[in-house]
């Protein structure tokens, strides 16, 4: 069964948020300290380019619906995410030797933590609110 | 040449044993997927749904260890990577 399904309103919000961040950390550290801007900018892409590419996997194009072949393509998909994230650290790693590492992961890490963070503030601010009887 | 001997076995380290957590958590992930999508096959967009945000976490951490092992090798210990 071949089915056209679009990413999840969640999904796409968790990829906004990422962007987000790493254009508000990055136009932060240009005010701050702007020689660590370009290595925020790096870390936050680094993470969220993947994602990108993972979610438009999973979520677009013709998929099917059984959960075997859709658990494949899962896994192939989630290997060339981590193979994407592994070569473009390493190409930044090795290309650009002004990065400044700690700014690079620490970007990484706040905008990787978008993730978890993004799905409980939303869960949050949308969970009716009982009424005390 | 003994301190760049324990850079590179700890970049090993921190690569080796990063990918062999993302291996565990992934399939243990993959398989709690194939059983709540068995069980309930009307459910599978949500499980994808879920299943993308738990496998963010999951490779969160190795993907970090494996950045500050790359880190190591490639900036840390003099003359390897170019």
């Amino acid at each position: 069964m071949v089915q056209k399904i679009t990413i999840p309103a969640q999904i796409k919000n968790i990829l906004f948020w990422q962007w987000l961040i790493t254009f508000c950390v990055t136009a932060f550290l240009f005010i701050a300290k702007h020689d660590l801007a370009f290595s925020a900018l790096l870390g936050g892409a680094i993470c969220a380019l993947p994602n990108m590419y993972f979610a438009r996997q999973l979520f677009t194009k013709r998929r099917i619906a059984e959960a075997g072949t859709l658990l494949r393509t899962i896994y192939v998909a989630e290997f060339i995410k981590l193979s994407l994230a592994v070569a473009l650290l390493a190409i930044v790693l090795i290309n650009y030797k002004d990065v400044h590492p700690i700014t690079l992961f620490a970007t990484y890490f706040i905008v990787h933590s978008c993730m978890w963070v993004v799905p409980l503030v939303t869960q949050v601010f949308t969970k009716p609110t009982l009424k005390q009887t | 040449m003994e301190a760049q001997a324990l850079l590179y076995i700890a970049g090993a380290l921190m690569l080796g044993i990063g990918a062999a957590g993302a291996a565990v958590g992934i399939g243990v992930l993959g398989g709690r997927f194939l059983e709540g999508a068995a069980r309930q096959p009307e459910l599978i967009p949500m499980l994808r749904t879920q299943f993308f945000i738990v496998m963010g976490l999951v490779d969160a951490l190795p993907v970090i260890a494996i950045a500050i092992g790359l880190y190591v090798l490639f900036a840390v210990v003099p003359g390897f990577g170019g």
